[in-house]
């Protein structure tokens, strides 16, 4: 490898295991990766293979065993508590919308803005843009429970945004919607993308949604979790949802189902 | 057709306010039944006012003899409601500390519980005989006997938070005091109100037992006397005065819950 201060973020030899009354899990092990300043960086992977483990300890949610993680060079692992200004750089996207119930959908978006105690004019205006760019506007003073699904996790995506970070990590954002809804936001997604020029790690398991989206895609195998495969996904920009169908498209996706394994029957007797 | 958030919106209000008329309006038709069933009951059965009152003769008493209550009813009620409001806030602030130090958790909590299990009426003599028949004794007795059950409530509520609500808090790198104040409180919120609500159910009970061992003052008390000497109309206006407190109580808790939790579908 290169030298790491080049890359956004590098991931060096990470390793997390869980400590159970009954068992130790290795959750992930050995995990080597890098990710460029601007780009889009899918993660794909079985159900199991550490995925959204990893991008948790990037975000500091949960702390690695062993392992480097160096965000601009800084390595993370070090501090008991992060930094402040790195903690700034990023915005997490859980899989649910994560909307409070007790706030209304403008209260929630603004929230990261109260903890990290942003305050001022301008991060209000820069909430309201962001609501206003999803299509939130009607429903801004409304609770949660009284908008749809898909709303909230435009909702979900821009409040992980409000406090402008660098990076955002998400964590199969889409993988509850439905699947007309979950291209729609994929396409949504990448315009923001292109806006703004955040580094984005994708987490998901759906082999189509790495393609459309990523620059670049990871396999992560199971048992235990690692990293099988990287491939550049080498398709034009902008995406659209008719390349879908296009050959090229398609090669990808099978090669990438490939590498995430085959089902393993002998486990079945 | 589909209808829109507020077509829908419109139509849960009015299903709302329905279902309100209704949760008044069938209760207090229950009550006014009972009474019926026992005011025909004791008068068919001739039943001697020293056995059982008419429901009648105890609304005229607790009116005609409202005076001779009174300053009991403003002891017992004041007693029940400053333990009520201690127990409220000790119950709160001692699960937010046990739930951020859990070594101190796991260090007090078996003694919470065995307060919340035993009886406080079994103190109540000895409190009396350390400290006499004073107010705030039984103040004291009703906040040790309230608080415990608020506060395992409220420590359930704390420490079952989803994950994925913690998570969000964890990745904007929350204090504890944020923490708690934008996602533990709310978030746990109907567990605390159902804590509070058992709280004043004990508060009153707590007071009316200990009112019972012993003095003059104190609706408890009264109970005692009148019944002693079998002015059951008396003792019976007294009982509905207990009642009141109780049911006001747990009223106004749940009247709090639901302008507080207006989130709630």
């Amino acid at each position: 490898m290169t030298d790491t201060t080049e890359h956004k973020i590098v991931l060096k030899d990470l390793t997390k295991i869980f400590q159970t009354r009954r068992q130790t899990i290795i959750a992930v092990e050995h995990i080597n990766m890098q990710f460029d300043d601007g780009d889009f960086v899918s993660i794909v992977g079985p159900s199991g293979c550490g995925k959204s483990t990893i991008i948790r300890m990037i975000d500091d949610i949960i702390k690695p065993t062993s392992g480097q993680i160096l965000i601009d060079g800084q390595d993370i692992t070090k501090h008991k508590r992060i930094p402040e200004d790195v903690i700034r750089k990023m915005g997490f996207i859980f899989q649910q919308p994560n909307m409070y119930p007790w706030r209304t959908v403008r209260e929630n978006v603004e929230l990261p803005l109260k903890i990290l105690g942003l305050k001022g004019p301008e991060w209000k205006s820069y909430a309201d843009e962001l609501i206003d760019m999803v299509g939130l506007s009607a429903y801004k003073d409304n609770y949660p429970t009284e908008i749809s699904g898909g709303s909230l996790q435009r909702a979900g995506v821009i409040r992980a945004m409000v406090h402008k970070p660098e990076i955002l990590l998400m964590d199969e954002p889409f993988g509850a919607l439905d699947e007309t809804t979950m291209h729609q936001m994929n396409i949504e997604l990448l315009e923001i993308w292109k806006k703004t020029q955040k580094t984005v790690i994708y987490i998901t398991h759906s082999v189509e949604e790495a393609v459309l989206l990523s620059n670049r895609v990871y396999v992560m195998g199971t048992n235990p979790g690692r990293v099988v495969d990287e491939t550049i996904i080498d398709l034009p920009r902008p995406r659209t949802l008719e390349m879908l169908a296009s050959s090229h498209f398609i090669e990808y996706c099978k090669y990438l189902t490939a590498k995430i394994g085959h089902i393993d029957l002998s486990k079945i007797k | 057709m589909e209808l829109t958030f507020e077509q829908r919106k419109a139509l849960r209000r009015k299903k709302e306010k329905r279902d309100k008329a209704a949760s008044v309006l069938v209760p207090t038709l229950t009550v006014i039944l009972l009474l019926a069933i026992w005011q025909g009951a004791v008068i068919a059965l001739n039943i001697a006012s020293w056995q059982l009152p008419k429901p009648t003769d105890v609304f005229k008493s607790m009116v005609m003899d409202f005076q001779e209550f009174l300053p009991h009813i403003i002891r017992s009620y004041s007693i029940i409601i400053l333990g009520f409001l201690c127990a409220t806030v000790i119950g709160i602030t001692l699960a937010a500390v046990l739930n951020n130090f859990k070594l101190l958790g796991v260090a007090l909590t078996p003694y919470i519980n065995l307060l919340c299990t035993t009886p406080v009426i079994t103190l109540v003599p000895l409190l009396l005989l350390m400290f006499g028949f004073g107010q705030w004794v039984l103040v004291f007795a009703v906040t040790l006997q309230a608080f415990p059950i608020l506060n395992m409530n409220a420590i359930t509520g704390f420490a079952n938070v989803e994950t994925i609500r913690m998570e969000l808090m964890r990745s904007m790198r929350a204090t504890r005091v944020q923490t708690f104040f934008y996602c533990t409180l709310p978030a746990s919120l109907p567990h605390v109100f159902t804590g509070m609500k058992l709280s004043g159910i004990f508060a009153t009970t707590a007071c009316i037992s200990s009112e019972f061992t012993g003095g003059s003052k104190g609706l408890g008390a009264q109970i005692i006397a009148y019944t002693q000497f079998m002015k059951m109309d008396k003792a019976f206006a007294c009982i509905f005065f207990v009642a009141i407190i109780g049911l006001l109580l747990y009223t106004m808790t749940g009247l709090l819950e639901s302008k507080i939790i207006k989130w709630k579908i």
